[in-house]
């Protein structure tokens, strides 16, 4: 019974004011069943005749209700003290059960937190079997990049838009091609894929392919590591540089990149900021000469 | 008789030629139209690709032509040129440009700026090696460089049939009886390798050699200092 002073206090704060008319209702249905039981009545204003009770106004046995005592079941006598000391020890003893309780529960609501998110990510972030070289990173280029046809005609997925790349690009003002890009005009970046360097920008055209365009870039790239920017320009590609390019095109089941695909492409983001930092902010920096670019990669 | 005479000269004739060749003696040492192009290699050790693999794979050509000269480096993650103009025989004028990227930039320098911008090299020592390597068909020997001021090395294998570039081209060869076509670094955590894989004495568009004027911004590069 140590809770029960609590119930009641708790009950206090769930209390609600009767709607008006309730007594009253109340009262009637009562005297209905008074009516049908007389004894009833009596017990309440014993000095009453049967004859004279339905005549007695509501207030009297309101009034006499109030004063009412059942002989026959009498109350405890009220002991003050005891009600006193079992509230001042419920009060003091913490309620340990129920802190164990509420532990219990905060463990198994994170446990339970950290399980779904866990799920959540494998769910968003698994790259179906098959789709782990898919859609491109970039949505913005994809018209700027084409298959090219090769000799024996086999790929031929060249877009129209490709024809106004550079037009587009002069109108926004970005210089598409270099005094070198302009002597030749040669846009086939490797066997399949053809692209113009956007700004001469390797890093942002090799992310900026979509699903066809990649994987023929990749493809190509696996046999032969060089990228074409013309005649006079040219790059190879590493095997861990591919990967890690290739890492960008992983997608989850719902077609959007996967959590390490983005990682990847922050990561070349991050490389970029740096690169530009180092070198592009002061002169003082040479990347052609080998101990400033040496310093440069192998401190980052 | 005579006629074996003449096939034997004949054949003399032949035979030094094509030594000569291979040593890179008979190569024109008049270097009017010249170009040399050299693969970058990376080795780190890292495991992971890290952000020496931009650089890795990268292209340095050296292209000549009268009297200008441009040096390009092309790598994934910069496209970046030093243009040497000259008038009346001496340096006139150096541009360093940067040709990737949304910011394209030159600065202008003069040859008093190019070399306060070199001045690390001003000390440095050459040891010259007997050890020798043939590089794009020509035979190479080695020579090492220090730098005393930073404590580094770098190893370099030049040909001296091939008629060295002037000197403030690439002052840290300056010293060297020869053109540099192979020469390396090495660090604690990797090393980097320019090796020489083509080299042509052919003309070529003179427009390469030409200074990039639409879409450059222009800054000065005397507000600073190296």
């Amino acid at each position: 019974m140590a809770g029960t002073n609590k119930i009641f206090k708790d009950l206090q704060d769930h209390a609600v004011t009767p709607p008006p008319g309730l007594y009253a209702k109340l009262w009637k249905k009562i005297k209905q069943l008074a009516d049908g039981n007389r004894d009833l009545l009596q017990s309440v204003l014993p000095e009453t005749t049967p004859a004279e009770s339905t005549a007695i106004p509501d207030e009297k046995i309101w009034s006499s209700l109030r004063d009412y005592v059942d002989i026959k079941n009498t109350a405890p006598a009220f002991d003050f003290k005891k009600i006193t000391d079992t509230l001042t020890s419920s009060e003091e003893k913490p309620v340990v059960p129920q802190k164990t309780k509420v532990i219990y529960w905060t463990y198994r609501a994170a446990a339970a937190a950290a399980i779904t998110g866990i799920i959540f990510l494998i769910y968003t972030n698994t790259a179906k079997p098959g789709q782990d070289e898919t859609v491109l990173s970039n949505t913005k280029k994809n018209e700027l990049i084409g298959t090219t046809k090769t000799e024996k005609g086999t790929t031929a997925v060249s877009t129209k838009k490709d024809t106004n790349t550079v037009k587009n690009n002069h109108k926004t003002g970005a210089v598409q091609q270099s005094n070198n890009d302009q002597v030749t005009g040669n846009n086939s970046i490797t066997k399949h894929v053809r692209a113009n360097i956007l700004n001469n920008d390797f890093l942002y055209t090799l992310t900026s392919f979509n699903y066809s365009q990649a994987n023929y870039f990749f493809a190509d790239v696996k046999k032969d590591p060089k990228i074409s920017m013309n005649n006079y320009s040219y790059v190879n590609i590493s095997d861990k540089m591919a990967a890690l390019l290739k890492q960008q095109y992983a997608v989850n089941h719902r077609k959007k990149p996967t959590w390490k695909a983005r990682r990847a492409k922050e990561k070349l983001n991050k490389w970029k900021r740096k690169d530009e930092k180092n070198f592009d902010t002061k002169p003082v920096k040479n990347p052609l000469d080998i101990l400033d670019l040496s310093e440069f990669i192998f401190k980052n | 008789m005579k006629i074996n005479s003449i096939i034997l000269l004949l054949g003399s004739f032949l035979c030094i030629s094509n030594t000569q060749a291979q040593s890179g003696i008979a190569a024109p040492l008049m270097h009017n139209n010249f170009t040399v192009v050299y693969d970058i290699s990376i080795n780190s050790t890292k495991s992971n690709a890290g952000i020496a693999e931009t650089y890795n794979g990268g292209v340095k050509t050296i292209m000549m032509q009268k009297g200008k000269t441009r040096i390009r480096l092309v790598t994934l993650m910069r496209i970046q040129s030093i243009y040497f103009y000259k008038q009346d025989s001496s340096l006139a004028k150096v541009l360093i440009t940067k040709e990737s990227g949304k910011k394209k930039y030159k600065y202008r320098l003069s040859h008093a700026d190019w070399k306060q911008y070199n001045a690390r090299y001003d000390s440095i020592t050459y040891t010259l090696l007997d050890d020798s390597i043939y590089i794009a068909g020509y035979s190479c020997k080695k020579a090492i460089i220090t730098i005393p001021a930073e404590g580094k090395t770098i190893t370099a294998y030049y040909s001296t049939g091939l008629k060295p570039l002037d000197k403030y081209i690439e002052p840290m060869f300056a010293g060297l009886p020869g053109i540099v076509l192979k020469y390396e670094h090495e660090d604690p955590k990797g090393s980097i390798t320019f090796t020489a894989s083509k080299i042509s004495f052919e003309q070529f568009n003179e427009k390469l050699l030409e200074e990039p004027a639409k879409g450059y911004e222009q800054r000065d590069y005397s507000s600073f200092g190296r």
